[in-house]
């Protein structure tokens, strides 16, 4: 994929040259504030997307996508910026090719994903259960905000597409505690995965009231492949931090002989 | 609200029906000589230009209430004007013209007095639409105009030929049930509008007379009655006096509400401004990514895509008064994490969200987890958390910031905190509830705050209407 990125400031340019530098299938350029130059750039060379500062002293970023449009109407523009700007401050035309926005300082995760959706990627989870629990997306580990939304999360994946009900769910992460203290951090748990798979746009859990239901398309495991007779790797151990998942062993041990 | 609202509505649909009746008793009265017009409205020499000259008068007080009050009155000035025009052309009006040796076209005259006659009812008719959106489509509301200009020009007409009487009521069977229709429609509209009221006074005395006018052109009622129209005129100029009365002694109470609201709504934002950014915390955090860059480089990273989001949400607050729900937890999670940067034990927030499809102020709820972190000292709790809450009953929304920290008592200590202060004076500003504190010395601290689903969607509405 070709890409420019247009920034006026040398240090802006270098961050992001950092952070994607190394990247598979990613060939780039990078300008300055000098329009003129970056348009017929892009005239004689085509570039799949744009990145571009809103913010400069020679030109405006928006102006400026619009006058890319003109010369490549099937551009993706991204915008990064430290401007409290968002899609409907756009012009429509310049709405229609837009992506999405990264503001400064941006965060890694969102520039991953940012060029994920600029590729067409499709966003895949890879989750991995054999020993210790672990998902990423796209090959970066998803990072959950607490211990418990990432049980709950194995506990869905354990489930394998069954819907999960919330008192199914607290007799099995909250054992010991009364019911009002276990469904509180019941729904703190909930409200946090649901947070973490909305930062990084993979919804693939339907929450609704009291019941979980996990989407298991665009995910692959390691166990469900097991279960389907395609995958290996178990080796007696299975989501090995948690206390509930020893239900599961004498499953996985018959299938093994 | 709703009560008294029906109860003015009602007074005002009374008090119509009694001008209306009492413009055409009266009229009938006279021409029927049960009773003598009074001794002035005989005299019809001066009596018109004196009536002409406070119509005018009139029209020019509407216009500058109309552009001076931001109560808009248009339509009271429009009608006033359609009275100074209908009363001009009157005959009243003519035999005064004739007094002073001008002789104008009595066809013409009398054609152009039922002309803005029908004007001023297809008028009403259109602006009440129009400001009350009664949704009485377009092509009705244009094919009555039509229909009203067309009986104006074939009354005139019809007026060389003296059969004018049977286009009059013809035009008015057509005109009256649609200004029926709207005026019904008004009256179910639910708004209490000082407009509504003012019209509708002055239309139903001026149509009493003139419905009796008609009826006396046919020759059914003996003759029409000298000093009608005067009467007609006179009775408009005393509603607008009675209604100018009651509008300018509560136009003070009015703006004098508004302005202070707005004072007050302006002092709570700008203080809002200074509460949020506190430039202790700001330092604090700077040298917090400064160490946590030495330790690696990652966790610096981190913390200072925390910090901006911190940043930006402040300054986005500046333009907005509100946030999704949602939006407030994930600026309260980015709040916590930055507090927690520099502590060895951090802090433990559990969010126990039942519902999250509403709008609060915008960093109305960090306040009170400050004040959590500050004072609760639950990261030294074992099992010490800041719960925040949000669960619904009933189309209400019930929000709780409780902790389960050291408490404190709430006759000794005030928790004066300008953060507390100022989202509480917001709440009460911008949704008209007020957070309600609880505390308990050694059992901890909670904040309940009840508000409509709707709270964003109201405090709109409110503003429109207070524009």
């Amino acid at each position: 994929m070709k890409m420019i990125i247009v920034d006026d400031e040398v240090c802006a340019l270098q961050l992001f040259l950092g952070d994607i530098v190394g990247k598979a299938d990613i060939e780039y350029k990078f300008f300055k504030d000098t329009p003129d130059e970056i348009v017929a750039w892009v005239a004689r060379n085509r570039a799949d997307a744009a990145f571009l500062d809103i913010n400069m002293p020679g030109i405006d970023g928006v102006r400026l996508a619009e006058k890319l449009i003109d010369v490549q109407p099937d551009i993706r523009i991204a915008f990064v910026t430290g401007l409290d700007m968002g899609e409907r401050d756009l012009p429509a035309r310049v709405r229609e090719s837009t992506v999405g926005f990264l503001y400064k300082p941006y965060d890694e995760d969102k520039l991953a994903w940012l060029l994920s959706v600029v590729a067409n990627e499709l966003l895949r989870m890879t989750v991995k259960t054999f020993g210790s629990f672990d998902c990423s997306v796209n090959e970066k580990p998803v990072r959950f905000s607490s211990q418990k939304s990432k049980e709950l999360f194995a506990l869905l994946i354990a489930y394998n597409g069954k819907v999960l009900t919330m008192s199914d769910a607290i007799s099995q992460l909250w054992p010991d505690l009364d019911t009002a203290r276990s469904k509180i951090l019941y729904r703190d748990a909930v409200w946090r995965l649901r947070k973490t798979l909305r930062d990084i746009n993979f919804n693939c859990v339907e929450f609704s009231r009291a019941k979980l239901y996990l989407n298991k398309s665009n995910i692959s495991c390691d166990y469900w492949d097991f279960l389907a007779g395609t995958g290996k790797g178990y080796k007696g151990e299975f989501l090995k931090a948690y206390d509930w998942s020893i239900d599961y062993l004498a499953a996985l041990d018959s299938l093994t002989d | 609200m709703n009560k008294i609202w029906r109860a003015k509505t009602a007074i005002c649909i009374f008090l119509d029906a009694v001008l209306l009746l009492a413009g055409m008793a009266y009229v009938f009265l006279i021409s029927s000589r049960v009773i003598a017009p009074g001794g002035f409205l005989t005299d019809m020499s001066v009596l018109p230009m004196v009536m002409l000259t406070a119509l005018f008068v009139l029209v020019l007080v509407d216009a500058v209430a109309a552009f001076a009050v931001s109560t808009s009155t248009w339509h009271s000035t429009f009608l006033a004007v359609s009275l100074l025009l209908y009363y001009f052309f009157s005959e009243d009006m003519t035999v005064s013209l004739y007094n002073v040796r001008l002789y104008p076209n009595a066809a013409l005259f009398e054609s152009l007095h039922y002309a803005f006659f029908l004007l001023s009812v297809i008028a009403l008719f259109v602006l009440w639409n129009y400001t009350y959106r009664l949704h009485i489509p377009a092509r009705q509301a244009i094919a009555a105009c039509a229909f009203a200009a067309a009986c104006a020009v074939a009354y005139g007409v019809c007026v060389m030929f003296r059969v004018q009487s049977v286009v009059a009521f013809l035009s008015l069977a057509v005109v009256l049930p649609l200004f029926i229709r709207t005026y019904v429609s008004v009256c179910r509209a639910k708004k209490d509008n000082f407009n509504f009221y003012v019209t509708g006074f002055i239309l139903c005395s001026v149509c009493g007379l003139s419905l009796a006018e008609i009826v006396c052109n046919t020759g059914l009622v003996s003759a029409f009655p000298a000093g009608a129209s005067t009467a007609c005129a006179f009775a408009g100029i005393l509603c607008y006096a009675v209604i100018y009365i009651y509008f300018i002694a509560g136009l003070d109470k009015r703006a004098l509400k508004a302005s202070q609201y707005k004072l007050q709504y302006e002092r709570v934002k700008s203080q809002a401004l200074r509460a949020q950014i506190k430039p202790h915390f700001v330092f604090n955090v700077l040298s917090s990514v400064k160490s946590l860059y030495r330790r690696d480089r990652e966790s610096g990273d981190l913390a200072i895509n925390l910090f901006s989001r911190h940043l930006r949400a402040n300054i986005e607050a500046l333009n907005i008064d509100f946030v999704p729900f949602e939006k407030e937890l994930d600026n309260i999670q980015v709040f916590v994490s930055l507090e927690n940067l520099r502590r060895e034990k951090p802090f433990k927030v559990i969010f126990d969200i039942d519902c999250t499809d509403f709008d609060i102020p915008v960093l109305s709820l960090q306040p009170y987890v400050e004040n959590a972190i500050k004072y609760s000292k639950v990261n030294e709790k074992e099992d010490g958390y800041i719960r925040i809450s949000s669960s619904e009953a009933d189309g209400k929304v019930l929000l709780e910031i409780s902790d389960n920290g050291v408490g404190f008592d709430l006759g000794a200590i005030r928790p004066s905190s300008c953060g507390i202060k100022n989202s509480r004076e917001r709440f009460l500003l911008l949704i008209g509830t007020e957070p309600e504190i609880r505390s308990v010395p050694g059992r901890g601290t909670e904040v309940i705050i009840r508000l409509g689903k709707n709270a964003k969607e109201d405090f709109q509405n409110e503003n429109d209407h207070r524009r």
